[in-house]
C-alpha cells in the first residue's frame, strides 16, 4: 500500500487505483517505484489505470473483478462507464451463481 | 488476547452492565419510559411499536429480538413490562429470560392496577437491580467471547474506499484474535453475491447466503422494487462507481477478507467464530438491533453523510468516511477514516486504530453515541399488522 499520496490502491493485484482528491491531467504518480502520468482529469473517488488493460481483460479493484474493459485502456487513463462494463448477466457469469 | 468483560450466569460475556426496562408491547411503552425517567436514566428503557396485532413468523421474529435483547450479556438485570392482553406472551417470555440466570422481573399493567401502580413498583424493582448489578465486576476474558457487528448508514462515494476497508482491516484483526464479526445488510450484497459465496467455508453456507439474497430480491420485486436496478444509481456513477460488483464490494469489505463461516437469519446467535453474515435489511437501525439481539456486544458503524445512531444496550463506534463531515459532526463521530483519502494514513493503519478503539470501548470507554444518549431501536417486521 503506497503511503502519503492522494490515491488509494485497495489491493496489490488491482490494475486500477482511486483518486483521493481531484487529480489534474499530467500529474505524475509514484507507484511500486515507477512513475505513471495521469492522462485525463480524475475526479476524487474515480478510478485510473495503473497498468495497460487490453480490451476484454478484467478490471481488478479490492483484489476482485469489478468488470471487463470494453476497449484498450492506457496507463493513467480514467476508468469508468465508457471503458468498463459489469460482468453480471454476461456469458462469462452464467452458471456461476450456483 | 484478552479484554475486560462481565461474565454472566449463562457463561456469556458483556461489555456493559445495564439495568434494562423492556416493554414487550406498544401499550406498555409509557410505563417503561416513566420508570427510566424516575431513575434519572440510570436504567435504560426500550420501547417499540410491536408486540400485538402480529402473527406467524413476524410475531416469532419480534419475540426473538425481545428475547435476544433481554438475555443480552450487556444487560446485568432486566425488568420486563407488558400490558396483560397483548399478542406477545410476555409472562412466558420473562420465565424463559429468568431461566438463563439473569436477574429478571416482570410486571403486567393490568395485574398491577394501572399506570401509576406499575410505575411505582417498577421503580422499586429497578432500584434493587441497580444495587445488584453494581456488585458485578469486570474480569479478563478471551477475545473469542467478542462479537462485533458492522453496519454502514448514510453512505457516500468514499465509504467503499476509506471507512469500509478500514473497518474490514479491523474485522480481520478481530477474527485473527479469535473473535466473531457480523456482516449484515444482505440487500447491499447484490452484485457481489458470487464473491461472498466463493468465500464461504462450505457449500451449505454459500447456499444459505444466496437464498437470503434471492429471497430479499423476490420480496422487493413483489413490492414493486427492482433491487438490482436500484443497486447502483446516477449519484453512484457521479461518485466514480462504475458497476454493481464494485459498489457491493465496497460495502461487503467491512467484513474483511477472512472465510465466511456461517450465514444466519435475523436476530439469531452465531454458533461459529470468525466472519458471519446475518440476513438483515438495509435499514440501519433494524439491522443493528438484529445483530445486537444475536449477541453482538459492540457495533462498528461507518458513515459518509453523518449518522448519529446508537443502540440502547451496545456501544456503537462511528467511523467517518471523510474529514469535512467528521469535523462538522465532530460530537457524533468516534474515528475519522478520511485520513486515508488525504494520504495521511494507509487503510491498514486506520484499521489498526479502529481495532484499538474497539478494544478500549469493550473495556469500558464510552462512545460518542453513549455520551449523547443515542438509543435508536426498531425491529424488522416481516408480516402485516393484523
Amino acid at each position: 500500500m503506497e503511503n502519503l499520496v492522494p490515491f488509494i490502491r485497495l489491493n496489490p493485484i488491482d490494475n486500477v487505483a482511486v483518486a483521493g482528491v481531484d487529480i489534474p491531467p499530467g500529474t505524475a504518480i509514484e507507484i511500486d517505484g515507477n512513475t505513471i502520468t495521469i492522462r485525463q482529469a480524475i475526479p476524487a473517488g474515480h478510478k485510473f489505470a495503473l497498468r495497460e488493460i487490453a480490451e476484454g481483460d478484467h478490471v481488478f479493484k479490492y483484489g476482485e473483478v469489478i468488470g471487463r474493459a470494453v476497449q484498450q485502456i492506457q496507463i493513467g487513463e480514467h476508468v469508468h462507464l465508457h471503458n468498463l462494463q459489469s460482468l453480471r448477466d454476461s456469458a462469462e457469469m452464467k452458471g456461476k451463481l450456483l | 488476547m484478552k479484554f475486560m468483560g462481565y461474565r454472566r450466569a449463562d457463561g456469556r460475556v458483556g461489555v456493559r452492565n445495564h439495568v434494562l426496562v423492556l416493554s414487550t408491547v406498544t401499550c406498555a411503552n409509557i410505563v417503561a419510559d416513566k420508570i427510566e425517567r424516575k431513575l434519572d436514566e440510570e436504567v435504560v428503557s426500550i420501547v417499540h411499536p410491536n408486540g400485538c396485532g402480529q402473527g406467524g413468523e413476524d410475531l416469532l421474529q419480534t419475540r426473538r429480538v425481545l428475547f435476544g435483547t433481554a438475555t443480552h450479556p450487556n444487560v446485568g438485570a432486566v425488568l420486563i413490562i407488558g400490558l396483560g392482553c397483548e399478542g406477545m406472551d410476555t409472562r412466558a417470555l420473562a420465565v424463559e429470560v429468568a431461566a438463563t440466570g439473569k436477574p429478571t422481573a416482570c410486571l403486567l399493567i393490568q395485574d398491577e392496577g394501572g399506570t401509576t401502580a406499575t410505575t411505582v413498583k417498577g421503580v422499586g424493582i429497578a432500584r434493587e437491580f441497580l444495587a445488584e448489578v453494581s456488585k458485578y465486576e469486570r474480569e479478563p476474558v478471551d477475545f473469542s467471547e467478542l462479537i462485533v457487528a458492522t453496519e454502514c448508514g448514510g453512505s457516500d462515494g468514499f465509504s467503499g474506499i476509506t471507512a469500509n476497508p478500514a473497518v474490514g482491516a479491523a474485522s480481520d484483526r478481530v477474527v485473527g484474535a479469535g473473535g466473531t464479526v457480523i456482516l449484515a445488510e444482505v440487500t447491499e450484497m447484490i452484485g457481489a453475491e458470487h464473491i461472498m459465496a466463493r468465500r464461504a467455508r462450505d457449500e451449505e453456507t454459500a447456499r444459505t447466503l444466496l437464498d437470503f439474497i434471492k429471497r430479499r430480491e423476490r420480496e422487493a420485486a413483489a413490492a414493486g422494487v427492482d433491487l438490482l436496478g436500484s443497486q447502483i444509481s446516477p449519484g453512484n456513477f457521479e461518485g466514480g462507481l462504475s458497476t454493481p460488483e464494485e459498489k457491493s464490494l465496497g460495502t461487503i469489505y467491512k467484513g474483511g477478507t477472512t472465510p465466511l463461516q456461517q450465514a444466519i437469519a435475523y436476530a439469531y446467535r452465531p454458533t461459529r467464530h470468525g466472519l458471519v453474515v446475518m440476513d438483515t435489511p438495509g435499514d440501519d437501525i433494524e439491522s443493528v438491533v438484529g445483530m445486537v439481539a444475536g449477541g453482538a456486544q459492540v457495533v462498528l458503524f461507518t458513515t459518509g453523510r453523518g449518522s448519529p445512531t446508537g443502540n440502547p444496550i451496545a456501544p456503537v463506534i462511528k467511523v467517518a468516511t471523510n474529514s469535512p463531515m467528521c469535523r462538522r459532526l465532530e460530537e457524533d463521530m468516534d474515528i475519522n477514516a478520511g485520513t486515508i483519502l488525504e494520504g495521511l494514513e494507509t487503510i491498514d493503519q486506520a484499521g489498526a486504530r479502529i481495532f484499538e478503539q474497539v478494544s478500549a470501548v469493550v473495556d469500558g470507554k464510552l462512545t460518542k453515541a453513549e455520551v449523547l444518549g443515542h438509543r435508536e431501536f426498531a425491529i424488522n417486521r416481516i408480516g402485516p399488522t393484523l
